[in-house]
């Protein structure tokens, strides 16, 4: 099912222009929560993570991947 | 929508996820691809989260963690975000807020922890000290696979993540209980968690009030709810209690200041507590916007929300009820206190095993005593007391120059904390008076520099507001490096540029009667004028006669600035006093050296020298009566020529004469001695010697002390040696007697020399002219008979008058010897040994 | 007012002990050959003026007398290095400059015939004074100046400055070897009268003692005047110390003797002093403590009267006083300490008729001379076995009468006219009573010596026999 962020981020021009609103309010205000909790994400970042949210994925296994990808470089090949 | 649009879209995002948290990597090379291939394993491996999905728990629990970084604001900020955030719906809303909120939050703790494990690789101690005694639910199901808690992460923090219990035993057990408060309450606790908030806050709420009987918040009587509520309600408003007894004490402290003496350490206490207590509203503003929220039924769990329970409010407590105990006991037990008492008080509630309380007071006293050392500082090195409210442990107090360093300052020991030892207090008192005496008594200003290097050589402490409570040592260093300095300056300026040792020499050279021959010489000149009733002396005259003392003895090579310093005293005199009662000696010491030679050190100065003079008169006249009948003197006498009693008499008289003079003498020289050697030349040397180790004016002042007091005690002046002092004087004075009699003898002795003379003249005719004729002879004319009768009159008088002297004398002399080994306070050996010499008195006692 | 001191130095030796006593406190003060202070002589402390008088040209000058009847010796200083330093005024030779010809009539004689010239000297000398303390007259009692005009002097100054001090450094000869002048024992007796009745100190100096200590201290074997001369300086140079140093006590010399002199009559002096050398030769540096000072003292080695300890009655010989100026860096607590030894040990036997104690004086040394002993001593002390040099001088003068002897030399003189030699007489009595009165006081009951017949003096039928020389008897 492809909800309204998925449009809010592919689709920009196709939406309703309230969802369009409320959407970027959301976000705005995720925005400012994250930057409280100084989690260090920027807003693009942040949209693209609750949309993935809203696709159903495990915040764990997101905030898992967040660390890794930050920590290090990508791992060499070979590595599972 | 078909699941292979959803994977392509998902795998859209995620490849835009991997390219943003990586843009080094391009999005066409294998290592994207690797990292692309990663994350999208990552993400597969975990499909669902290992904790329920509560959102409200979530925000709560984000919020906990604001409070505890100490973040109040950014938790407020946070709960208003978070209520706009949940509040949107319909399309464009996110769906599923908690996922955001979760992933937030771990986003956060993992950021944060990444930065701290670079220095700590464990923050287990925090953690557990910040989880402590919370309730913790775990979700069993998945046979312990799945842990409710990440342990990796710091935690809940103080909030109730409930697991999903597919079960649902708890749950129902929950809403059992649940159905069951609901049917004993009338109000609901919604209404109960307001009015605590409330009292929290220190209002009466509608159904919570204080009350006076009760002292305290409680639930009123008429509200019936079960008995654990309303125990749980006045367990949980004692921190309204607490509270209101801080806020009143800050609002009551800042009405009094400026008027009343609050004091800069009372104000430091005050905005210490007021930015806690700033702290603490900020929590409870959160804790309000959370109490609108609806408390769920418990049947509705799990889908537990931002609301507050009574029991939860207990949980956010827990700690601010902690602070807000210390800060309510601090503030009762410094009501009455102000200033250094203030800060002790504070001190000894510092004393905590809890690692958290110490630290809470540690911060608390910083603030308080702020002042307190910076009162030490500017005190220490720059003699400042900037103490208008009268809190530092040093008082001053306006004095005359010469008693700034005895009176001017002390220690005020109620003001005093107790983390300052009273020797390390002593130094610091020490240190600021020197500098005050440098600069008001000697005009100094060296002590600068000293403080300089001394601040220089400790280093930071010495800014403003660089010292700091707890940093005993660097207060310390600083009080060692300021006292040395400073000290060793004052010492400097006093020996060098007031020369103290050399006044203390011209002290004992001229009122100690150390430079013999200007004694002699004023003596010489001043006996003649001292003989006069005292009423009829100028004293004008007297230091004119001083004055040419001085120029004709080695005084006169004396320093210019000490001779001046010398007059003359006349002390008060009483009718029928001769000058010799009233005459003295005195040594204007002038500031700074007045500090030393007080009014009342001169006094017993001016006690010695009366003591010094007046035997130094005695010896004088002793010698004056040797001239009289020295042996060139009496070279014939007709009286000797005769036959009979006469020649006797005329012998016998002499012979008495003689021999008391000698015993007189004996006495006086050996005391003279005694003087000089065992009393001031002895206490002198020891005096120099600590002199030289004297490190600050306190030592130097003991130092004179000890010098005088023993000149005192050893010269018989001391309290106890009154009778023998007495008794001293009674010899003194047998002595001038003798004085006149020997006189008298001598004259008349003479006289009749005289006369024999004239009638050898006439009879033999040899041209020996030795004596002048003297027809205005006291004797009278007549012939050799009547002289003879006349001379024996004159013997027997003479000899009776001396008679008596020498009786008085001996009982006198007598007791004085058999009193001297009593002397238990002061060792008088030597003086006995002296006049005992010969072991003569020791013979005469047993010949008894 | 510095309490002046005038010197007369009369005759050969008088003259030749004055001019190293001058010699001694010149060096002692700074002040050079001729009188000028020297550049270095300034750390004070010193009285200078006691004993010499600034002239207007800054010049020191001695406030002395050099009086002799014959020229070799004054000659000698005036041709001296010396020479600037003395007032000329203040010399006198007599024009005929035949000397007394050791003969005291003679010396006598012509003192009389010259007091005026030289009583004028001494009145302007003593005008020049403030406060005029006394006289010193350094003699030798054995010639003929010293000892006659020596006599006429101690009389005259006696009648006219009574109240003055007169104090005398009297040399008395050697009586171990036999002397080129004769009638020594005539002339040491008439000057022992006026020593007697007219000085109120006299500090003995007796050559036999001065050698006897220039050999066996001082090893050398055959010693000149000179070097027995430089002794006599160095005694009175620190006999005269607390004057010219001033402290708490001792500043004048009239508390300095009146101590030591309890008896008038008996003011006959002995000295001692340590350590001994000659014309400040640096010998090995000795331990000195004020201790070791004061013991060495009181041993009859060190001190310059001959000591008759072989005689019975030496172990009755007892002090009358003593004083010792102990010159140097002193701790003044090691005095107590060396007195409280000295007692233990009973080194020394005082008068039992009168309290006593040994008297210690602490004084400066002077800062322009070096030593080769931080610590120096110098004994002043009235002790009775002085009676045996008295005793001696009596017995050689019996002896000498007794063949009538060189009396006509005596007869040629005033005094001595028409035979009558009751001079001689009297003065025999008076020294034999001197004698009398030192064994005296070697008895606790020298209080009633003189006073025999007390019971007599009460009922007023006293005898006028007994050992009383009525002269004597105060």
């Amino acid at each position: 099912m492809l909800g309204s962020w998925q449009v809010l981020l592919i689709q920009p021009y196709n939406m309703d222009p309230e969802a369009a609103r409320i959407a970027r309010e959301s976000l705005d205000l995720a925005f400012h929560m994250s930057n409280i909790l100084d989690t260090g994400l920027d807003r693009h970042t942040l949209s693209i993570l609750i949309a993935l949210c809203e696709q159903g994925i495990n915040p764990e296994a997101l905030a898992a991947l967040i660390k890794e990808l930050r920590r290090e470089p990508p791992p060499k090949p070979g590595v599972p | 929508m078909d699941e292979q649009q959803d994977h392509q879209t998902l795998l859209d995002l995620v490849k835009e996820l991997v390219h943003r948290l990586n843009p080094s990597t391009a999005t066409t090379t294998t290592q994207f691809a690797q990292s692309l291939k990663y994350a999208t394993r990552i993400l597969a491996s975990r499909m669902t989260p290992s904790i329920a999905a509560d959102e409200s728990a979530m925000a709560e629990s984000i919020k906990r963690s604001l409070v505890n970084e100490g973040n109040s604001s950014g938790a407020l900020a946070f709960a208003d975000l978070y209520t706009k955030f949940s509040s949107k719906s319909g399309f464009g809303t996110i769906k599923n807020k908690w996922a955001v909120l979760y992933l937030l939050k771990v986003v956060a703790e993992d950021r944060k922890a990444a930065k701290k494990s670079n220095s700590r690789a464990s923050s287990g101690l925090f953690a557990s000290t910040v989880c402590g005694g919370l309730p913790v639910v775990f979700d069993e199901e998945s046979g312990g696979a799945k842990k409710v808690l990440d342990r990796n992460r710091s935690g809940s923090n103080g909030v109730l993540l409930v697991s999903k219990d597919s079960e649902n035993f708890r749950e129902i057990a929950v809403r059992e209980y649940g159905d069951l408060v609901r049917e004993e309450s009338e109000v609901s606790e919604g209404v109960l968690v307001r009015d605590v908030l409330y009292a929290c806050q220190g209002i009466d709420g509608k159904y919570v009030k204080f009350d006076k009987n009760f002292d305290g918040y409680v639930l009123l009587d008429s509200v019936k709810v079960p008995r654990a509520v309303r125990v749980m309600v006045r367990k949980v408003c004692e921190l309204g209690w607490l509270f209101m007894k801080v806020r009143d004490h800050v609002s009551e402290s800042m009405d009094r200041f400026p008027a009343e003496d609050v004091g800069t350490i009372g104000q430091a206490f005050c905005a210490a507590l007021q930015d806690e207590l700033s702290e603490y509203y900020k929590l409870l503003a959160v804790l309000e916007a959370q109490a609108n929220n609806p408390i769920p039924m418990v049947s509705e769990a799990g889908n537990s929300g931002n609301y507050l329970s009574l029991r939860r409010l207990a949980v956010w407590f827990a700690e601010p009820v902690v602070k807000m105990r210390l800060m309510a006991v601090l503030v009762d037990c410094c009501k009455v206190l102000r200033g250094g008492a203030m800060a002790g008080a504070i001190h000894v509630h510092a004393q905590h095993g809890d690692p958290l309380v110490q630290e809470f007071m540690r911060q608390l006293l910083r603030r308080v005593c702020s002042p307190l050392f910076e009162m030490v500082r500017s005190w220490v090195l720059e003699g400042e007391l900037d103490d208008i409210f009268g809190e530092f442990f040093i008082l001053g107090q306006p004095v005359k120059a010469e008693s700034l360093w005895r009176e001017g300052y002390r220690l005020h020991d109620g003001m005093l904390p107790s983390f300052i030892s009273q020797s390390l207090a002593q130094r610091i008192l020490r240190t600021g008076k020197s500098i005050n005496f440098l600069r008001v008594c000697c005009e100094d200003q060296g002590w600068a520099v000293a403080a300089e290097e001394a601040a220089a050589a400790v280093g930071t402490t010495t800014k403003r507001y660089g010292l700091g409570y707890g940093e005993t040592d660097a207060l310390e260093a600083l009080i060692a490096e300021a006292a040395k300095r400073i000290d060793r300056h004052l010492m400097d300026v006093m020996y060098k540029q007031y020369k103290f040792k050399e006044h203390c020499l011209a002290i004992k050279r001229y009122l100690l009667l150390g430079q013999g021959d200007f004694v002699q010489y004023l003596m010489d000149i001043v006996g003649p004028e001292l003989s006069e009733p005292a009423n009829t002396i100028s004293s004008f005259k007297l230091a004119g006669l001083l004055e040419s003392a001085i120029r004709s003895s080695n005084a006169q090579y004396d320093d210019a600035d000490m001779l001046d310093r010398l007059r003359v005293k006349m002390m008060p005199h009483g009718t029928g006093d001769r000058g010799w009662d009233v005459f003295s000696l005195e040594y204007d010491a002038r500031v700074p050296l007045n500090t030393v030679f007080t009014e009342s050190v001169m006094g017993r100065y001016l006690r010695i020298f009366n003591f010094l003079w007046k035997l130094r008169r005695v010896e004088h006249s002793l010698i004056g009566a040797w001239k009289t009948m020295k042996p060139n003197r009496i070279t014939s006498n007709f009286l000797t020529k005769q036959e009979g009693s006469i020649k006797f008499q005329f012998v016998s008289t002499l012979r008495r004469c003689q021999v008391l003079w000698v015993e007189m003498n004996h006495f006086v020289t050996n005391l003279q001695y005694y003087i000089m050697f065992e009393v001031l030349e002895v206490s002198w040397a020891n005096f120099v010697d600590e002199m030289e180790s004297a490190r600050d004016l306190d030592d130097l002042l003991a130092a004179h002390e000890k010098y005088l007091q023993s000149i005192v005690e050893k010269s018989l002046l001391g309290e106890r040696s009154q009778t023998l002092c007495k008794t001293l004087f009674l010899l003194f004075d047998l002595i001038l007697q003798f004085r006149s009699h020997a006189d008298r003898l001598y004259e008349g002795v003479h006289e009749l020399q005289a006369r024999t003379a004239v009638s050898a003249l006439s009879s033999q005719g040899r041209t020996k002219t030795r004596q002048k004729q003297n027809d205005e002879s006291s004797w009278g004319g007549g012939g050799r008979k009547a002289l003879t009768k006349l001379a024996g009159e004159f013997l027997q008088t003479i000899g009776q008058d001396l008679e008596k002297i020498s009786k008085d004398y001996s009982s006198s002399l007598e007791g004085f010897i058999a009193q001297l080994p009593m002397q238990q306070h002061v060792d008088l050996k030597f003086l006995l040994f002296r006049l005992d010499f010969t072991e003569f008195y020791s013979r005469l006692r047993l010949g008894k | 007012m510095p309490r002046e001191i005038i010197t007369l130095q009369v005759g050969q030796c008088g003259n030749q002990i004055g001019m190293e006593f001058w010699k001694q406190l010149c060096l002692e003060h700074g002040i050079s050959k001729d009188g000028i202070l020297e550049d270095f002589a300034t750390q004070g402390g010193d009285r200078k003026d006691v004993f010499f008088y600034q002239a207007d040209d800054q010049h020191y000058i001695p406030r002395a007398l050099l009086l002799d009847l014959e020229p070799r010796v004054i000659n000698g200083i005036q041709n001296s290095e010396y020479r600037n330093l003395y007032n000329h005024e203040n010399i006198f030779v007599s024009d005929h400059g035949g000397g007394a010809g050791n003969n005291w009539a003679s010396g006598y004689h012509q003192g009389e015939q010259v007091q005026e010239d030289i009583m004028d000297m001494v009145d302007r000398e003593a005008d020049g004074s403030d406060s005029l303390e006394g006289f010193v007259l350094c003699h030798s009692i054995a010639g003929g100046t010293g000892s006659g005009m020596g006599s006429y002097l101690l009389e005259t100054l006696n009648d006219r400055y009574s109240k003055k001090l007169v104090q005398t450094y009297s040399v008395f000869p050697n009586q171990m070897e036999t002397s080129d002048v004769v009638v020594q024992p005539y002339n040491s007796l008439l000057t022992l009268k006026r020593l007697t009745l007219n000085a109120d100190c006299v500090v003995v100096l007796d050559n036999t003692a001065l050698n006897r200590i220039a050999v066996e201290r001082l090893h050398l074997s055959n010693p000149t005047f000179a070097q027995t001369n430089s002794l006599v300086s160095t005694v009175m140079s620190a006999s005269t110390t607390t004057l010219r140093y001033p402290g708490y006590m001792n500043n004048d010399l009239v508390g300095l003797l009146a101590s030591l002199i309890p008896t008038p009559r008996c003011h006959f002096l002995m000295t001692g002093y340590t350590p001994l050398t000659v014309e400040r030769q640096a010998n090995v540096i000795r331990k000195t403590t004020v201790l070791d000072v004061m013991r060495r003292l009181l041993q009859t080695k060190n001190i310059m009267v001959s000591s008759y300890a072989r005689t019975k009655e030496a172990s009755q010989a007892k002090y009358i006083s003593i004083l010792n100026i102990i010159q140097g860096e002193v701790d003044p607590t090691q005095v107590h300490e060396s007195l409280q030894r000295i007692r233990e040990r009973k080194l020394v036997n005082f008068i039992e008729w009168g309290p006593a104690s040994i008297q210690v004086a602490l004084s400066r040394k002077s800062p322009y001379i070096q030593t080769s002993h931080r610590v120096s001593g110098l004994m002043l002390a009235s002790h009775t076995s002085i009676r045996h040099l008295f005793s001696k001088c009596l017995s050689q003068y019996e002896k000498l009468r007794k063949k009538q002897a060189f009396l006509d030399n005596y007869r040629k003189f005033p005094m001595f006219a028409d035979n009558d030699l009751s001079e001689f007489d009297e003065s025999r009595e008076i020294i034999e009573s001197l004698v009398d009165e030192y064994k005296a006081c070697e008895s606790p009951d020298y209080i009633k010596w003189g006073m025999e017949d007390p019971s007599g003096a009460l009922t007023g039928e006293g005898n006028a026999t007994g050992t009383v020389d009525p002269k004597l008897g105060m």
